[in-house]
This record gives structure tokens, sequence and C-alpha cells, in this order.
């Protein structure tokens, strides 16, 4: 099944965030600087291999070249399925668990305007999850701050960056990390006034049905 | 009817999702698209630029559609016409995997700060090299059922999403 588009749209953890319960390969292509066609190779959730013209690389390699791929906003991706005997025969496979991969990656980068597209609509509502995680200092800070705002009604990046005395862009790119780490989710539920609507909501679908 | 002004639903989703095709399938009566009146009145070339509006007719239910394109300059209207409404289908077509991004910051940020049910309709599903309703699902994070893939231009298909769109409503209640 076609996986396909460009990292100009998509950030490549977004890609292979969305490939964890599939197996096969991730085919990059048209890359800024690397001439040769780049295969990432997936399965249950983990990254098996990185592969340079058809040469898999080793681990030091590998993640310097992810590190890079993770920033990259020109080129071309297509996913294609693979069945599991063939990718069993990847021997000496890195077996990177593809959440820490990005997650570890990530951390390094401090330059957050790189992660910008990736960026929720400033008055996206976030929740904080009920998840506990270990967080790296400039996070946990923030952390400390939004907790209580994200905990109770739920906050937007555009009330956070007011009431936190932050630049909105800021306070985006922390939502960002908080959302990779599990912390916060864009709310979602039901209202009350939701709620009162679900015998309407029966009778047409009662009428629809007829 | 009193109740006809409580049945609206929002189908929102980027430009070339099949917004206004969808609302076409399923209205009773010539939709009207705001992007013709606006090129009228500013004289400019025909952008989606506003809400395109139809009527559905259930039973004895009036089902108000309002179509909306989700760009952030216009994001107001977006507001107003979320106010108030029953359900959201957010459509985005599998063969322009370029509008999934800006798909998902739609419906992050209309179901977070207008809680109500919704689905997700994946359009050009006819077309050789598309994404996967399971696919998208996957990219939004959502429940399979909770994605559909659909021709827009089918009514049949229309009706179809329209109906999961109100199961899912009462389903969302049950949780
Ligand atoms: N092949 C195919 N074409 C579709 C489908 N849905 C919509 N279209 C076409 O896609 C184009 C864009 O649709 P439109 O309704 O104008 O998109 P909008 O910008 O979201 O309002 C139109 O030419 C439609 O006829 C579909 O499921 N399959
Ligand atoms: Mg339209």
């Amino acid at each position: 099944m076609p996986v396909f588009g460009s990292l100009g749209d998509f950030g490549l953890s977004d890609v292979l965030m969305l490939l964890g319960n599939r197996q096969g390969s991730l085919d990059l292509r048209s890359i800024p600087g690397y001439s040769q066609p780049i295969t990432v190779s997936v399965a249950n959730g983990e990254i098996l291999s990185i592969s340079q013209g058809g040469e898999a690389l080793d681990p030091e390699r590998a993640s310097a070249l992810l590190k890079s791929l993770l920033r990259q906003a020109q080129g071309e991706f297509e996913f294609t399925d693979c069945p599991s005997e063939h990718l069993a025969n990847c021997r000496n496979a890195l077996r990177w668990p593809l959440e820490r991969a990005l997650l570890t990656a990530g951390q390094q980068e401090t330059e957050w305007s790189a992660y910008q597209r990736a960026f929720s609509d400033p008055r996206t509502k976030f929740e904080a999850t009920s998840a506990e995680v270990q967080l790296d200092d400039s996070l946990r800070d923030f952390w400390g701050k939004a907790e209580r705002l994200l905990k109770s009604d739920g906050a937007t990046a555009e009330e956070l960056s007011e009431k936190l005395a932050m630049p909105l862009e800021q306070a985006q790119f922390y939502l960002y990390e908080l959302r990779l780490a599990g912390l916060v989710t864009p709310a979602r539920g039901h209202s009350r006034e939701q709620a009162s609507k679900r015998d309407l909501w029966r009778q047409v679908l009662g009428a629809l049905r007829k | 009817m009193a109740e006809s002004t409580l049945l609206k639903l929002i189908v929102a989703g980027p430009v070339g999702a099949g917004k206004t095709t969808f609302i076409k399938s399923l209205s009773e009566i010539p939709v009207v698209e705001t992007d013709e009146v606006a090129s009228e009145n500013i004289g400019k070339d025909r952008t989606t630029i506003g809400i395109d509006f139809g009527l559905a007719r259930v039973g004895n239910y009036e089902i108000r559609l309002f179509g909306t394109p989700g760009q952030e300059r216009f994001d107001f209207m977006q507001d107003i016409v979320a106010e108030g409404a029953l359900s959201l289908a957010l459509l985005v077509s599998g063969a322009a995997p370029q509008s999934l991004p800006g798909a998902r910051r739609i419906l992050e940020y209309l179901t977070s700060q207008f809680p109500m049910p919704f689905v997700v309709g994946v359009t050009h599903q006819d077309r050789e090299r598309a994404w996967k309703p399971d696919e998208v699902a996957s990219f939004l994070k959502l429940p399979e059922e909770q994605v559909l893939g659909l021709d827009a231009t089918s009514r049949e298909d229309a009706r179809a999403a329209l109906q999961r769109m109100l199961e899912f409503a009462l389903l969302g209640e049950r949780r």
C-alpha cells in the first residue's frame, strides 16, 4: 500500500511514527547532498537498518545519517510493505525502537525553527495525559510552569505564550516536544452541550437508515 | 422546525479534498459556493475563500451542510460555522499527501476548540496512487473505523459518510 509524499510536507519523524506497526522499507530519494538512494527498513516498531546505495551502514554512521535526515525538508519518500521472511534475513540489525530513536535524535536539536512546519495551530487546545516521563532540563522547566494549566482546562500555545511570557513559537515548540514525549495531546471529547444532542442524533440516524 | 437550527454539519478539509463535491452529492438544493460569490464581489479569480452551503433532507430533518477550507486567513468564518455544529466530516484527498499535515492541523484545532463527534473521509480512492483510509487513520492516530474511504462524487458514499458521522456521535457518548 502506498505511503508516499515529500519531506517538504512531512517530517521524517512523522513518517516513521506512522510506520510503527508496518514492516517494509522506506525509500528516500532526491535528498540534497545524498546522490544515492537511502533505505530505512522497519519492522515491529523498530528500525532494522539504514542503508545507502544498497549498503547497510554501521550503527554510528546510521545514527548520524538519521539525525541529519530528521531535519531534512527536501526529498521524496515511498514505503513498500515487505514480507517478514525477507526482513528476517537482515543480519546485524540495528533494532532501534522507533520512538526512542526519534526522541533522542530530536533532543540534540536545539534549533527549534527546524520543526516549525510540524507545529500545531497556535489555537489548538492541549491537555495533559496521565503519562509520566523523564524530561530534559529545558522541557522540565516549561512543564513545571505549564503543567497546572494543561491539567486543569487545557491550554493553547497562544495562551501559554501569554501566561508564561514567552514567544509564541517557543510555546509551540515545547508543546510539540511534550506531545512527542506523550505528556500532552490535543484536547478532544464531548462537551455537555454535545451530550444533550444525543436524542437528536439517534432520531436523525433512524431517519437516515429508513 | 425548531430542531433544524441544531442540525448543522461541518465539512472541513484542505482545498481539493472534495468538500464542495461532497456537499453537492448530499444537497437537495443547488449548493451555494461562496468562492463564486466572492469572485463577483471582489473581482478576483475563483478561489475557495469561504464556505459552501447545502441542505440535505433526512426524514423530517433538514441538515445544513457547511463546507470550510480551514485556511488560516479565513479561520474566523470557520469558527462561526463550527459553533453549535452537530458533527464534523474532515475530508482529505488520498492522492494529495501534501495536504495531510494541513488536514491534521485543521482537525486538531477544530476538535479541540469545538468538541464534537467527527469522521474523516479519504477521497480519490479511485486513483492509482492514493493513501488508503487505514494509512490516514494511522497518520491521524485515529481508530480505523473513524476513517472511511469515499468517492465524494457518489451520493451513496456521501450518505454512508453522513450515517457514520451520526453513528460516531452516538458511539462517542457511550465511552
Ligand atoms: N476521482 C475523484 N475525484 C474527486 C473525488 N472527490 C472529489 N473529486 C474531484 O476533485 C476536485 C476537487 O473537488 P472539490 O469538491 O472542488 O474540492 P474542495 O476544494 O474541497 O471543495 C473536483 O474536480 C472533484 O470532482 C473522488 O473521490 N475521486
Ligand atoms: Mg470547494
